[in-house]
């Protein structure tokens, strides 16, 4: 894990700030799964995606907290829309990287997922609800990193939303799968050690294969 | 983080046999003087040091620390908080393993009691004297008759002892949890007043009371958790064995930088050690109120098999509420009201009058007697799908006597099912309450207390059944 990471990191554009696409890198390193994308650092579309659409569009970048609040995103794309809105974003964002992903088909209800250093027990993993609204009627729990699977599913079953993994309404997402994104999370943070502080991993969608994480943000503690 | 230093073995701080008084004084309304009288009854060695008296009620006075014999065990300082650092040092030099200091004026106060402080951390690190305080108000040991608390506390019903360990780090609140205890009843193995914590703090007496045998339950009032992860760590532990509750005052933000994630804003104030006690196996209760009622449950009753509960009651409106708390989710601890068996309907049936209501909750009516509750309660505690019972305790109706303390009492010691019983008797309350504890039943004055207690046992078979393996 530590190798990993230190690869990783030497790898960023900007020391200590990674974008979305650089955390999502990570996480696919990891184990974890992201949408397939790709970054365009040079202002434009050279040549279509590799991948098939629909296509999202964002600008990349970690200065840009909430990129919809910004008019940062643009969803369901096809290749003729996605080269029109790389444009605009181009000429909205100038010197910003842009992130082209690949959208998917999702079920049931956005997850979050994420991590904070707390000042006095250190690293701890929250798993809850997500969405934009979240922090408005909040159903999320913590633990302290690392944890194992056990304790991953004893965080899904506090949820007020855990019947959805029970097969409420015919639903039929996999808490085990959850549940073992969140023992990766929580051994990457605990690894990261006191240069961690904090993770979203929000949502976090159930495509019928896997949870997929389709946004993404890392706050390193930079170094002082 | 790690100057933390192994946990102290604190025997001799809690089963002291020679005590020094520092600041022991005859002077009627002097601190010095409450404790020194309250140690004079614990029977055992005392040596007040005071520089000009030749002797402190009748003891003979030692005119400095370094006059004192060898073999004292534990200093206790009673004298302002200047001189207290002089004498922890002199303590210190003399070989005394244990000092508590009783004033306050140190880091609470500002930047010149934090010089003070400074002072005793140094010697705590540097000569291995271990120090209770400063601000501490002192160690109760009702089964030792060790008392070195200089405000009044009610201890009737604590003077029996008991399994409850209690640590505290406010004063005030420590003492009024003293005076609930006995108001209705828990038994007490030790009380402890941390103080500020220059040096003792809550690990050692979670390390210390985990391991002793007269400890069945740890409780807590703190404000903040040294060595989070090593308390937490050794609490769960110890959870493994009894009971670990905490009420964690003043909420730590969540850090001074700015919160730029989603995670962060919702970790708020102290989810995060919400998540991290259940993760370890702590309890965790909000107010003194229910630190007390905690301690008082998870001392004496066994962990509930399941959540089922049985209402036994001789007043309807008791069983109807009690049914309605039941069945209100909260702590995420849900409880049931049991179905019970035909077997026990029957039973409940030919013991009593034709009126009453046999299913749960079980209402024998006001012309209930005391050998209908003893009867019912048979029933009940022989039904698989009962875990637990809530047993009103109404004296009201003219059928039913004193008796009925001896009647479930001697099945509530019997400890194969948890028995919890509310009691609510006018100006007799406290005394009724008293009368159960004694005989060893767990009582509260109130159906929402009754029933959270009942809630309180189910958390602690959930965390014995989910500690069985690593995390």
């Amino acid at each position: 894990m530590k190798a990993t990471l230190a690869q990783w990191q030497s790898g960023l554009i900007v020391a200590d700030r990674p974008d979305e696409y650089e955390v999502k890198r990570l996480l696919g390193l990891l184990g974890l799964c992201v949408p397939e994308g790709v970054r365009l650092t040079a202002g434009g579309l050279a040549h279509p995606p590799s991948f098939d659409g629909p296509y999202a569009l964002k600008v990349c970048s970690p200065d840009i907290l909430h990129k919809t609040d910004v008019q940062g995103v643009h969803l369901n794309l096809d290749r003729d829309g996605l080269a029109s809105a790389v444009a605009k974003l181009a000429a909205a964002f100038p010197h910003t990287p842009l992130l082209v992903e690949q959208m998917v088909v999702s079920q049931g209800p956005e997850m979050i997922a994420g991590g904070l250093r707390d000042p006095s027990l250190g690293p701890a993993v929250m798993v809850g609800t997500g969405g934009i609204l979240t922090e408005i009627a909040p159903d999320v729990t913590f633990r302290l990193a690392p944890l194992d699977e056990r304790e991953a599913l004893h965080m899904l079953a506090e949820l007020r939303i855990a019947p959805v993994f029970e097969g409420y309404r015919g639903l039929e997402l996999d808490g085990g799968a959850l549940a073992r994104l969140l023992v990766i999370v929580s051994r990457l943070i605990h690894a990261w050690g006191r240069a961690f502080d904090q993770l979203d991993l929000n949502p976090i969608v159930w495509t019928g294969q896997d949870w997929m994480i389709l946004d993404a943000k890392l706050v390193l503690k930079t170094a002082a | 983080m790690s100057m933390k230093p192994p946990s102290a073995d604190l025997k001799r701080l809690l089963d002291p046999k020679a005590i020094a008084v520092v600041g022991a004084s005859n002077r009627e309304g002097n601190i010095g003087r409450i404790i020194f009288e309250r140690l004079v009854s614990s029977l055992r060695k005392l040596y007040p040091v005071h520089p000009r008296e030749a002797s402190i009620l009748g003891h003979a006075a030692i005119s400095d620390v370094a006059a004192l014999p060898d073999g004292i065990d534990l200093a206790v300082v009673a004298t302002g908080a200047a001189a207290s650092v002089d004498a922890v040092e002199a303590c210190a030099a003399r070989g005394i393993p244990f000092v508590i200091i009783v004033a306050g004026g140190f880091s609470e106060t500002g930047s010149r009691g934090e010089i003070l402080e400074q002072r005793l951390k140094a010697v705590a690190k540097d000569t291995g004297c271990r120090i209770l305080g400063p601000n501490s108000l002192g160690i109760f040991v009702p089964r030792e008759r060790l008392d070195t608390i200089f405000v009044e506390h009610g201890d009737k019903a604590l003077g029996r002892g008991g399994g409850v360990a209690f640590v505290t780090q406010s004063g005030s609140v420590g003492v009024e949890a003293l005076g609930l205890a006995s108001n209705i009843g828990f038994g007490l193995r030790a009380f402890v007043g941390l103080g500020n914590k220059c040096d003792l703090d809550e690990l050692d007496f979670l390390n210390y009371f985990g391991n002793d045998r007269d400890t069945s339950c740890l409780a807590f009032y703190l404000e903040d958790i040294a060595h989070g992860r090593r308390f937490l760590e050794s609490a769960r532990a110890v959870t493994q064995r009894k009971a670990v509750i905490v009420l964690k005052a003043g909420r730590t933000p969540t850090g001074a930088r700015a919160v730029s994630s989603h995670t962060g804003r919702l970790a708020g104030m102290d989810a995060v050690i919400g998540g991290a006690f259940r993760q370890y196996g702590v309890q965790r209760v909000v107010d003194d109120e229910e630190l007390c009622d905690a301690a008082k449950c998870l001392a004496l009753l066994p962990p509930a098999r399941g959540n089922r509960v049985a209402v036994l009651t001789p007043a309807g409106g008791f069983g109807v509420m009690c049914a309605d708390y039941v069945e209100v989710d909260q702590r995420g601890i849900p409880l049931a009201m049991a179905r019970l068996s035909s077997r026990t309907v029957e039973r409940i049936r030919a013991a009593t009058l034709p009126y009453a209501a046999c299913e749960n909750p079980v209402d024998l009516t006001a012309s209930a007697d005391d050998a209908m509750f003893g009867a019912s309660l048979d029933a009940l505690l022989a039904d698989d799908g009962v875990d637990i019972i809530i047993c009103t305790a109404f004296f009201a109706p003219p059928a039913i006597s004193d008796d009925l303390i001896e009647t479930v009492a001697v099945r509530a010691r019997q400890n194969a099912k948890p028995i919890i019983t509310f009691t609510q008797y006018g100006p007799f309350t406290d005394l009724y309450l008293r009368r159960f504890h004694d005989e060893g039943v767990v009582g509260f004055p109130s159906i929402s207390r009754a029933v959270r207690a009942a809630r309180f046992i189910v958390e602690r078979a959930r965390i014995l059944a989910s500690l069985g393996a690593p995390s």
